[in-house]
């Protein structure tokens, strides 16, 4: 056999060292995951700091093995981190693990404290928009007003029962309120506002919104709505002071958490705010939205 | 129908040693038993118990345990799946199985089919493992055959290095452990190709043995049907040029290669295997089949979460099965398969790799072209849109073995090489002493990773995909399914008050009674499957139950998990408890003692 060390040979014969460094690798993945030990000396820094509107996350956000040590608290324990959610709290621990030495904060978030430990960093921010949140339409969904407009008559939706306008009586899902759904990725609060059938106008109005410099409206289907695929497309209209500001049709398999921010600048007093929802065919059409005014 | 010259059969040494490979492996399944049970076996067990039962009515009256009515009774459980594995389940459990004694735990009557459990035999085994054991013994045999396939179509080294390959696939070594279909299909299917490979020099012994374990296949799992189609393409494609037009005295005819036998054996002989073999069939045989052959066709489509993407149905990725294997097979061995694959290739272009490697040691025409179809067509098969893909990495299984195959002849090409390199270069020691390390070097990895995490082997990811972190990290599917709740359970039975309610989420009641009947859990824990009623939720991890999670640990008043299952720190399972769990049983005594106790008001 003619065999000579030519780049070939060479390649194979490090095969077996290859081999061995992917083994290390490995042998590197697991023990760098952090046992209880190492999860209750971040968790006991976090509570010795931890305050009324502060919120806690892991990273990765799927490296959660320390939550149950956290109970009580405002944790975050979704797939993926709603970062626009939780700039709402005041400030956010970050527990670091699996090799995570710098969290992918987005730009705003101010590192205030930082506690290396063995597999487990703690690290502190300030978040960028504290205090300055003014009217939260998920958090104020008692002072929405839910109205069904047919072609020839209007229906109030004035049962209010946990955190839900129900037209008439409790349904399962025709009704806006809070409700937790998987939207593009992540498990998200959010209102609920399925739509009525046949093109049929489900309208929530907000009627006296505090003013601010931005109105953040944020909305899409749910997972289910995009799984099945059913139903048609829907409508979703938002109206400021009367004044359009979006008008969006959703195709029914169109997955996302979609953002539309609104200049408020010129508004002094207080707003009315109508959100709108319609579809020819509302078979799984779940929409769900938030919105919120800030300084 | 001529036939190439027959060989010999293995040798007796090679027998040995392939025996032993399967002892060991066997050892080893025995060994790592700790592993949770999932929804299908939770089915199957139930299926096999029932099955049972048949032979308690042939025991007692043969004549009416073949009348339709029995039959139709005994054998009514899951008859989706053809009943040879159940029945053998069954009777194992029969024979080794440890029944509890309703005598001394009467309240574990309902946990039995037919409110009562059958007599003890020998009782070596809990009732769980003794279903295993057909499955366990299946599998281990299977290493065996790779060993023997090996061995016998290429060289000793090419058998041992696939076997050892097989045995070290930490997905397979996961699904070798239950009593399910997937492995011993995986078995079958082999079995079938060996003996068909034979067949091809061994005349119509083995022609007849193909027949069978073709019969064998099809009576465990229904991807057996593909086998033909697949030994057709090789047939014709191994013999096209036995195919053409030619003239004989005068005469114009069409000219064949000589058909294989085991395809008449297999005509003949494999359908009475399966009718034999699966009851459903024995009246109403075609009806029956049309059903099963309906009902697979029409499967419906299970949810499987690829790199961040929820598929619920089709059409669905067409890189799924490859994808996935490259993700979830030890890299050292796709790198031996790879590198397999390639000699094979330039091996067969040309004499330009022959400056490397000597031509491998294939000792039959077609082995390789045998073995790469067997490989490719399970993947093929899985990759087409249309077909569900469940989610996880066992319905392509059974062309993994014959990938294990190409990492035995990448061995023996990085072997010649390194003894070509030995001889040029002594002064880097002794070939023996480099082979071995080489070895230990490559076998590290597969088997670290095998044993290691064992008991969620089903998660596995390799270093490609940033270990068992992947599947948090790329959107993967992490539990697969419903049998984590068994890491659960020391939780559960440490934590949970008297007669706490439990739902126990995707892990099903089949899964849960056999848990109860091998004393894994506490027998006043009471399943539900209704997280309103429950005290404890337990969330196997699956992206399309995100919601039902964020509504329990909403309806339970809580905002963390209270016990995690994890491996290597990604959740596979979450604990929820509820915030205001009673002592059920307590508070009912509470009751009981608060009514019994005298009036001590005032004035007495």
């Amino acid at each position: 056999m003619k065999v000579g060390l030519n780049k070939g040979t060479v390649v194979l014969l490090a095969l077996p060292m290859a081999s061995l460094a992917c083994f290390i690798l490995a042998l590197v993945y697991s023990t760098r995951v952090p046992d209880a030990e190492d999860w209750k000396q971040a968790v006991d820094v976090v509570l010795e700091g931890y305050a009324d509107g502060d919120c806690v996350v892991f990273d990765p956000p799927w490296a959660q093995e320390g939550a149950p040590l956290l109970a009580g608290r405002d944790v975050i324990t979704t797939e993926t981190v709603d970062w626009y959610q939780v700039g709402k709290r005041s400030r956010v621990w970050v527990l670091s693990s699996l090799g995570r030495r710098a969290p992918g904060l987005p730009e705003g978030f101010r590192e205030i404290r930082t506690v290396t430990g063995d597999r487990v960093d703690v690290r502190l921010f300030e978040a960028p928009a504290a205090g300055k949140l003014r009217y939260d339409f998920l958090e104020r969904i008692g002072d929405a007003r839910v109205r069904r407009v047919y072609k020839n008559r209007m229906v109030r939706c004035e049962n209010f029962k946990d955190e839900r306008w129900f037209c008439g009586g409790v349904h399962r899902w025709q009704y806006v309120g809070r409700r937790i759904r998987d939207i593009a990725g992540a498990v998200r609060e959010v209102i609920w506002a399925h739509p009525l059938d046949r093109g049929n106008k489900l309208e929530i109005e907000y009627p006296k919104v505090t003013p601010g410099a931005t109105l953040v409206i944020r909305y899409g289907l749910t997972q289910r709505a995009i799984e099945t695929g059913e139903g048609a497309p829907l409508t979703f209209q938002v109206h400021v002071a009367g004044a359009p500001v979006l008008d969006r049709v959703l195709g029914t398999t169109e997955d996302g958490w979609f953002e539309q921010r609104v200049d408020l600048s010129g508004h002094q007093e207080p707003l009315a705010v109508r959100f709108t929802v319609f579809t020819p065919n509302y078979k799984d059409r779940q929409l769900c939205f938030t919105a919120d005014v800030w300084d | 129908m001529a036939q190439l010259p027959q060989r010999k059969g293995p040798g007796r040494g090679t027998v040995l040693i392939g025996a032993g490979l399967a002892a060991f492996y066997f050892i080893l399944l025995m060994s790592t038993l700790d592993i949770g049970i999932p929804r299908d076996e939770g089915f199957y067990f139930s299926a096999g118990e029932q099955y049972s039962r048949w032979f308690d009515d042939l025991l007692e009256d043969p004549a009416k345990a073949f009348q339709r009515e029995t039959v139709d009774r005994r054998f009514a459980n899951n008859p989706e799946h053809p009943a040879f594995p159940k029945i053998l389940f069954g009777l194992s459990w029969r024979v080794f199985g440890r029944m509890l004694d309703p005598e001394e735990a009467p309240y574990s009557r309902h946990w039995y089919d037919a409110g009562q459990p059958p007599e003890t035999r020998l009782g070596i085994l809990s009732e769980s493992t003794a279903m295993r054991l057909p499955a366990l013994v299946v599998s281990s045999f299977l290493v065996f055959l790779v060993f023997l396939f090996g061995s016998k179509f290429f060289n000793r080294r090419v058998g041992l290095a696939a076997a050892a390959a097989w045995m070290f696939m930490p997905h397979g070594f996961w699904h070798a452990h239950l009593a399910c279909f997937d492995m011993p299909v995986t078995a079958m299917w082999f079995l079938t190709g060996y003996c068909f490979l034979k067949a091809e020099r061994g005349g119509w012994k083995w022609a007849v043995l193909t027949g069978v374990a073709f019969g064998l296949a099809l009576s465990t799992k229904h991807n057996a049907y593909f086998i033909p189609p697949l030994f057709l393409v090789y047939f014709l494609m191994s013999r096209w040029r036995g195919f053409g037009v030619g003239r004989n005295e005068g005469d114009t005819g069409i000219r064949l290669p000589a058909i294989p036998l085991a395809f008449p054996a297999m005509l003949v002989v494999s359908p009475l295997v399966y009718y034999a073999l699966w009851p459903n069939l024995w009246y109403e045989p075609f009806e029956h089949l049309k059903w099963y052959f309906g009902r697979h066709a029409n499967h419906e489509y299970y949810w499987a979460y690829y790199f961040g993407t929820l598929y619920t149905r089709p059409p669905f990725p067409i890189s799924f099965p490859f994808v996935m294997s490259a993700i979830t097979i030890p890299v050292t061995t796709l790198a031996l398969s790879g590198l397999g694959m390639a000699v094979v290739v330039r091996d067969r272009l040309s004499g330009m790799m022959g400056r490397i490697v000597e031509r491998l040691p294939v000792q039959q025409p077609g082995a390789v072209l045998f073995v790469g179809l067997n490989l490719l067509v399970p993947f093929l098969v899985i990759a087409a849109p249309s077909v569900p893909i469940f989610g996880g990495t066992k319905h392509w299984m059974h062309g993994l073995p014959y990938l294990a195959i190409f990492a035995g002849l990448g061995f023996e090409a990085f072997y010649r090489i390194l003894c070509a390199w030995c001889e040029k270069s002594p002064r880097f020691g002794h070939r023996a002493l480099l082979a071995g390390l080489a070895s230990a070097a490559f076998l590290a990895l597969p088997a670290w990773s095998t044993l290691h995490g064992h008991t969620n082997g089903s998660t596995y990811f390799n270093v490609l995909a940033g270990g068992f972190g992947g599947m948090g990290e790329h959107g993967l599917q992490r539990e697969f399914w419903g049998n984590t709740a068994y890491s659960a359970l020391d939780y559960l039975n440490r934590e949970a008050p008297v007669g706490a309610r439990v739902d126990f989420h995707d892990t099903a009641w089949d899964a849960v009674r056999m848990y109860r009947r091998d004393g894994l859990i506490r027998k006043d824990i009471v399943p539900v499957w209704d997280y309103k009623r429950a005290d404890f939720f337990l969330f196997h991890w699956h992206k399309e139950f995100l919601d039902l999670e964020a509504e329990v640990k909403d309806h339970f008043g809580v905002t963390v998990p209270a016990y995690v299952v994890a491996q290597d720190g990604v959740p596979l399972l979450n604990v929820y408890r509820r915030s205001t769990v009673v002592d059920r049983r307590r508070k009912a005594l509470d009751v009981i003692r608060k009514m019994k106790r005298p009036d001590k008001g005032e004035g007495r």
